[in-house]
């Protein structure tokens, strides 16, 4: 693979066929005086997740961006799900903002070498297969990801080459997210680098706010806050289905901007003025419907509306 | 066990023995199986080495339900978290009670003092106030023909919007009032459980957001379906009721020529289409589509509430097949009956019986004579 696509994929087959050539260990990466590089990138990188912004360092060459990558996902490994949620996070970001001037030859290529997709063009579309497409799109929220509103025909979906883009960067996002090695004691520098990162987290996350009632709260509700709690990245829909219903309950807006905080890409400004915009607008929780539309209903609860009641009706699924 | 089971059960057993060869499971030893008992038991978490050890399975226990689960995996026998998916059949179940109109055979009974009446079970009985009451669901012919027109859809969508080919699909009439689809695709058969429901929300229409199937040039709309789930919503307008004027407008959108619209005709049409929507769209319960540790019938196996076999079937076979035809359990000894509950008309083969009134003893064949009874409307006397 050519040096500049491997940068966008560190992660793939042939950045670890590199490493295993090159024969280093996470104990060479911890200590080598020659890798210093690689290792401030990689705290970089962390810092950057934990703050919710993306850090694309001026250059890069491809070895740095795989050591760097391979210390910063076994730092994440050790401090948690919640760490490697804001990794999988930066990384996603970081592939749509070196990607935004990739041809859509290079664009196939990387989807065909890393995430073994079959692609073809047509026109100006990207042509992919239904299943793959799915298993990108389900963790995008909005109207046009749903492939009711997709160009689908065949068992093939044809998407603008930006919507392309966006669809492997939640590849990228999975990739992070998968095949996580069990790290349960890091080399003493790398070490050392967990607990900065984890010092600047618990900066980050404030204080628990109080959570009365979550217990009752409806199943998709709590699957999106628990969701949260893990650190992963909402839809749009999900964070106003949440701020809605927290409202109608009585949350006070500080308390959701609050929750808010666990988000990888939070941001207290945006987060203040979206939920006081909703909060002064009054919207309604979703209905069951709409919520089933966004893909946000985890199963039949029973309940027909969000707002009415906060007990399960008794009810039998079969008959 | 009541007397009426162990009869009906060891013509069951029967069935097995004698018909026991079209019993046909893909990789058996991946499955898991479920077996409901004629005194209520439920037996799971166990499998079968090969399609021989299964029907041998089958003749031993005679169970009143036998099911095989929609995943494959490599311990099937463990406990549900030790037992290792390898991959999931895509699952579509497509079940008549749901659909309109079907139903109005069914009774509720109560166990206690014998009363019985149409329409919606009562808590308690009207009669005695007992709590024992009990729905009895009729097999009734129509639906069975709306649940087919279902299936029909259903294969149709597969097959056009998702390229799934018909010999990856298996298709089965479940023995009583619905169809099972699995589709046995490499790459279906690896979907995530999000991804799953992501389709079967596809397949019910939801999801969609009508504006997205429009263009705007200048002040003219121009229709630009993107998936056949919303080509096929905007062709049924055809049979909407609305103003002359509207229907020209649809049937020139159709034709892809651009169309002036009005605000107010543009949102009309959109309500109608999100309509339209509801009724192409195949009926099926897309709770179980996500869900992948479901379990079906096994293919030509008897179901305890009909005594029909779960006929594999073929998507060219739909149109003809009739279940109260093809599916009777193929055993026509004379059985004596009493008839509990009345019986409607009902047809085994080509031979039409009942109606029967409460009461009634009478002489019928087995085939008739167990759907009869497993309906709960007849004993054996
Ligand atoms: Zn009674």
């Amino acid at each position: 693979m050519e040096e500049r696509l491997l940068l966008l994929l560190p992660f793939s087959e042939a950045a670890k066929n590199i490493v295993k050539e090159q024969g280093l260990s996470l104990e060479d990466l911890a200590y080598d005086p020659l890798l210093r590089d690689a290792r401030e990138l990689a705290k970089y990188k962390l810092m950057a997740a934990i703050a919710g912004r993306v850090h694309v360092p001026r250059y890069e060459n491809a070895l740095l961006t795989i050591y760097s990558y391979i210390i910063a996902k076994a730092v994440a490994a050790y401090l948690g799900r919640f760490v490697l949620n804001r990794l999988a996070e930066h990384e996603a970001k970081r592939f749509m903002i070196i990607t935004e001037n990739l041809s859509m030859d290079d664009l196939i290529y990387v989807a065909k070498e890393a995430f073994s997709l079959e692609v073809r063009i047509s026109g100006d579309n990207v042509v992919v297969e239904v299943p793959d497409y799915l298993e990108a799109s389900t963790r995008i929220g909005g109207a046009k990801w749903r492939i009711i509103n997709r160009k689908i025909s065949k068992g093939f979906v044809q998407l603008p080459i930006d919507d392309f883009r966006r669809m492997l960067s939640e590849l990228v996002r999975a990739r992070v997210l998968t095949s996580v090695p069990e790290v349960s004691s890091l080399p003493k520098p790398l070490e050392e680098m967990a607990s900065q990162i984890s010092l600047m987290l618990k900066e980050k996350v404030s204080r628990k706010s109080k959570r009365g009632k979550v217990k009752d709260f409806p199943p998709c509700i709590k699957q999106i806050m628990e969701k949260l709690r893990r650190g992963e990245n909402l839809p749009h829909q999900a964070r106003f289905a949440l701020t809605t219903f927290l409202l109608k309950v009585g949350w006070s807006e500080d308390q959701i901007v609050d929750l808010f905080r666990n988000s990888p890409d939070f941001n207290e400004k945006i987060a203040r003025y979206q939920v006081h915009h909703i909060a002064s607008k009054g919207y309604s929780p979703p209905k069951c419907e709409t919520m089933r539309g966004w893909g946000l209903c985890p199963g039949e609860c029973g309940r027909r509306y969000l707002t009415e009641g906060l007990k399960y009706e008794e009810g039998s699924p079969d008959s | 066990m009541k007397r009426d089971l162990l009869i009906v059960r060891s013509f069951f057993r029967k069935y097995y023995e004698e018909l026991g060869d079209t019993i046909y499971v893909r990789n058996p030893s991946e499955r898991e199986f479920m077996f409901m008992t004629f005194d209520g038991k439920v037996r799971r978490h166990f499998t079968f080495k090969d399609a021989k050890s299964l029907r041998e399975g089958l003749v031993r226990e005679a169970p009143r339900h036998a099911y095989y689960s929609v995943s494959k995996y490599r311990d099937p026998s463990a406990p549900m978290e030790e037992k290792g998916p390898i991959s999931s059949d895509l699952l579509f179940d497509i079940d008549a009670t749901e659909l309109e109109g079907c139903g109005q055979e069914d009774i509720w009974v109560c166990e206690r003092c014998g009363a019985y009446g149409h329409g919606d079970k009562p808590k308690k009985c009207p009669k005695c106030g007992g709590q024992d009451v009990k729905l009895l669901h009729w097999l009734d012919e129509k639906c069975m023909i709306a649940a087919k027109n279902e299936l029909k859809k259903l294969i149709n969508l597969l097959r056009e919007d998702l390229g799934i080919k018909e010999e990856d699909m298996i298709l089965s009439y479940t023995g009583n009032r619905g169809f099972h689809l699995r589709v046995v695709s490499e790459k279906y058969s690896s979907l995530s459980k999000d991804a799953r429901r992501e389709l079967a929300l596809y397949v019910i229409g939801s999801g969609a957001d009508v504006r997205l199937w429009f263009r705007k040039i200048g002040a003219l709309y121009v229709f630009d379906p993107p998936s056949g789930q919303a080509k096929r919503a905007m062709q049924n307008l055809f049979t909407i009721k609305a103003s002359e004027n509207l229907k020209r407008k649809v049937s020139d959108m159709i034709k892809g020529k651009p169309t002036r619209l009005s605000s107010r005709e543009l949102s009309l049409i959109s309500s109608l289409i999100s309509k339209s929507l509801q009724e192409v769209s195949p009926k099926i319960d897309w709770m179980v589509t996500m869900d992948t540790s479901r379990f079906t019938r096994i293919p030509n196996s008897l179901h305890g509430k009909t005594g029909f076999r779960a006929l594999l079937l073929t998507p060219s076979d739909i149109d003809e097949f009739d279940p109260f035809r093809a599916s009777p359990i193929p055993i026509t000894e004379e059985i004596t009956l009493k008839v509990r509950y009345p019986v409607p008309k009902f047809r085994i083969h080509r031979n039409l019986f009942g109606p029967y009134s409460e009461g009634e003893r009478l002489s019928l064949p087995a085939n008739a004579a167990i759907f009869l009874i497993l309906s709960g409307r007849a004993e054996i006397l």
